[in-house]
């Protein structure tokens, strides 16, 4: 009688344990297409009586994986965060179609070459300036961009610093909860998962590192310093340096912060600083020097001539004192605006108006080793700015590329480990279904000899 | 893919998506190319030839505007020519004159007559030596801008050469009127006209006879300017078919560079756009693989 009474209660559990695992199976194929889910197990254990008991769910996860796909997502984030950013300013390096900054810089050659031919024709005088004004205006361009760009940058930085701060107060509130919850052993699984998501998040931003710590307690670590630890969020905030680069500072509990800058190695915030403060800086500063250089030998060059008015020593190009800034100060002298009479083709006051040799020497700049420190032609340099460009950005999609596999191929092995099968839920569910079948059916079989019994027995 | 993993649904979309995805950006790719005729929309697709391709640009150019430059000068140096072939002309019609004067049968009148012919000569002269191009008086030096002669054939432009580059350096291409018409080049063919006309009017036949070798000498001053003329219009002949050649090279070398092979970039545009349909055909058989769930 005991026996068949254990029986019926053992039918009873089982009833019950395959019941929670058809739950977790529905829960599975539920979240089939949620971001971020990882599949749970239904848990189940012998009783004491041979019976079956659920004992939990079981998150499917690897959290050495887990940590892969952080690092990986972080990689991944400050690569194509470059590369993107980069081709945003191809357009200002691109040539190929002749309407690019070597143009502007040929166009200033050719009109002195034009103007050598009839020095006193008013019109090729203009055409000089015209050209000086046009090469003027599209250094000036492509400076102010530069400068645009790295404040876009500074701004997208501080976006990316205020998600990182949010993020990472939610991952120290879910902490909390979740060691609230494990401690009354409640199912933590979906704080897991939406802490997981969230740690995610703040990976694609900024580089992160996971761990426990020697008291158990979880700990995020971001740009090399403490983030979160257990339910505690530091913060993070940006500056600007001396030089104008970005800082990164992390302040855990109160002053002083602490600059964390040299720590950030992955994440769009990588990503944004090398293109703003590595990139941009040295292409913009090849350009200055580009421009300088240009301008400074058709100054000196124009300083030896002579006007239509038979006076000698102007400029055509106000410059700043030295390379730096030239492309965005560089500007027509504004003793020539308007007096294309005061251009210098002729080398000497004597030979005014149709002494060409100034003009001819002006034009001839294009073949002289004007830039890079003597050793390149105007338009050499600027090839050379070209193909640096190219290089870097060529780097930078390659490095996506890259990164980007890595990231999928991490992406699968967690999809592998964790994600939901629906064939597979499916499996589980019949067998889950047939067990709960046969557990009513040994149910059945106990009540009908427990009925029998009770029959017979009292009769 | 390890043979081990589980394949999930997840998994399999997301395969899916980035087989499709990818397949579809490089078909796009190779029809921008195939389309364009151009590899280097972005440095990046080849920096090393996008500089080189930027650098034989900018040669072009140069060299297509020192081609401009000897068409321009071209034409005024063609314009002294014939005006300098002109005063040889007039020279030679003084010099006929000179020998009538010089013929001691003729009258006092029948001289004067003759003086008035080489007055005319000589302004004709004059207005030649003033003669206009596109960068204004051609015999007047760097004096461009005003008539270096009076109609009496007073000289006030300067013997500047005029120069330009035209692929080799500063190069002469100027005809100069101090060097034809003036003491510069041995003898003043206005002065000589002058002394004619004097020696007309004064009806004395010897001493219009001794201006002849003068005239001889002015005409072969004229000519010496036109042969050097004649070797600038060589030179620029020979500037014009070497900057041509550089022109078609740099213009060769920047298709070379920059131009996708439109055969090869059809092909490829085919063999992908083939890769997309295979691609297109898998996707579909994974998505549409049976279910336990039907």
């Amino acid at each position: 009688m005991v026996a068949l009474t254990q029986l019926l209660l053992n039918a009873r559990d089982a009833l019950s344990a395959q019941s929670f695992g058809i739950g977790v199976t529905g829960q599975n194929v539920t979240n089939v297409n949620t971001t971020g889910y990882v599949r749970r197990d239904a848990n189940l254990a012998t009783r004491v009586g041979g019976g079956v008991v659920a004992v939990g769910i079981r998150r499917a996860a690897d959290q050495f994986l887990d940590r892969r796909w952080f690092a990986a997502t972080g990689a991944s984030g400050s690569a194509s965060e470059r590369e993107g950013q980069l081709s945003g300013v191809e357009s200002l390096f691109a040539d190929a179609q002749g309407t690019g900054l070597g143009d502007a810089i040929s166009g200033v050659f050719d009109a002195f070459q034009t103007l050598s031919q009839n020095p006193s024709d008013p019109t090729a005088r203009q055409g000089v300036l015209d050209k000086a004004a046009h090469l003027t205006t599209r250094l000036n361009d492509t400076a102010n961009a530069i400068a645009e760009r790295r404040q876009e940058l500074l701004q997208k930085a501080q976006a990316a610093v205020a998600e990182v701060n949010a993020k990472a107060s939610e991952v120290a509130q879910l902490n909390r909860q979740i060691a609230a919850a494990e401690a009354r052993g409640e199912d933590a699984s979906d704080l897991i998962d939406q802490r997981n998501q969230l740690i995610l998040g703040i990976s694609s931003l900024v580089d992160v590192r996971t761990f426990q710590d020697g008291n158990g307690d979880p700990v995020l670590q971001a740009a090399g310093t403490t983030l979160v630890e257990g339910d505690v969020a530091a913060t993070f905030s940006l500056d600007l340096a001396a030089d104008g680069s970005l800082r990164l500072w992390a302040q855990s509990s109160g002053p002083p912060a602490t600059e964390v800058t040299a720590g950030l190695s992955g994440g769009k915030l990588a990503g944004l600083k090398e293109v703003r403060d590595t990139d941009l800086v040295e292409l913009g500063d090849r350009v200055d020097q580009l421009a300088w250089d240009v301008a400074s030998a058709i100054n000196t060059a124009h300083a030896a001539g002579f006007g239509l008015d038979g006076v000698g020593g102007r400029v055509l190009f106000a410059l700043p004192p030295s390379a730096s800034g030239a492309a965005r100060q560089i500007a027509v002298d504004p003793t020539l605006l308007g007096h294309p009479d005061r251009v210098a083709a002729s080398s000497s006051a004597a030979t005014v108006p149709g002494g060409s040799d100034n003009a001819v020497a002006l034009a001839g700049l294009a073949d002289d080793l004007v830039a890079s420190g003597g050793t390149r032609t105007a338009s050499e340099a600027w090839a050379d700015v070209v193909g640096d460009f190219g290089t870097r950005l060529a780097r930078a999609r390659d490095t996506a590329e890259t990164r980007s596999g890595v990231l999928a191929q991490t992406e699968a092995m967690r999809q592998s480990e964790s994600g939901v099968s629906l064939d597979e839920e499916m499996v589980n569910l019949t067998k889950f279904q047939h067990a709960y079948d046969a557990s009513a059916k040994v149910l059945a079989t106990v009540d009908e000899l427990m009925r029998e019994l009770i029959d017979k027995v009292g009769r | 893919m390890d043979e081990r993993m589980r394949v999930t649904d997840a998994l399999r979309y997301e395969s899916v998506r980035r087989a499709l995805q990818g397949a579809a950006q490089k078909h796009a790719e190779a029809a921008r190319q195939a389309s364009s005729g151009s590899r280097l929309e972005s440095p990046a697709n080849d920096p090393v030839a996008a500089a080189d391709l930027a650098r034989v640009s900018a040669q072009k150019q140069r060299v297509d505007t020192q081609r401009k430059t000897v068409a321009s000068v071209a034409g005024d140096l063609g314009l002294a020519e014939a005006a300098l072939a002109e005063s040889s002309d007039l020279l030679a019609r003084a010099k006929e004159l000179a020998m009538q004067g010089a013929n001691g049968s003729l009258s006092a009148s029948e001289r004067s007559m003759l003086a008035k012919q080489v007055g005319e000569l000589r302004s004709a002269l004059a207005a030649l030596g003033n003669t206009k191009g596109a960068r204004g008086y051609l015999f007047a030096g760097s004096q461009t801008a005003n008539p270096p002669f009076s109609t009496a054939g007073a000289f006030s432009g300067d013997d500047q050469e005029f120069v330009v580059d035209v692929g080799s350096g500063p190069t002469g291409v100027g005809a100069s009127g101090a060097q034809a018409f003036t003491t510069a080049g041995g003898r003043d063919v206005f002065q000589d006209l002058t002394a004619l006309e004097s020696a007309l009017n004064l009806n004395d036949p010897v001493q219009v006879a001794a201006t002849l070798d003068h005239l001889e000498a002015d005409r072969a001053q004229i000519g010496e300017e036109r042969g050097r003329i004649g070797l600038k219009q060589e030179k620029l002949d020979t500037s014009d078919l070497l900057l041509e050649d550089a022109s078609l090279s740099f213009a060769e070398s920047a298709e070379k560079i920059g131009s996708a092979d439109p055969f090869e970039a059809f092909s490829r545009m085919t063999e992908l756009a083939q890769t997309l349909e295979r691609s297109v055909a898998v996707s579909k058989q994974l998505l549409d693989l049976g279910s336990l769930w039907r």
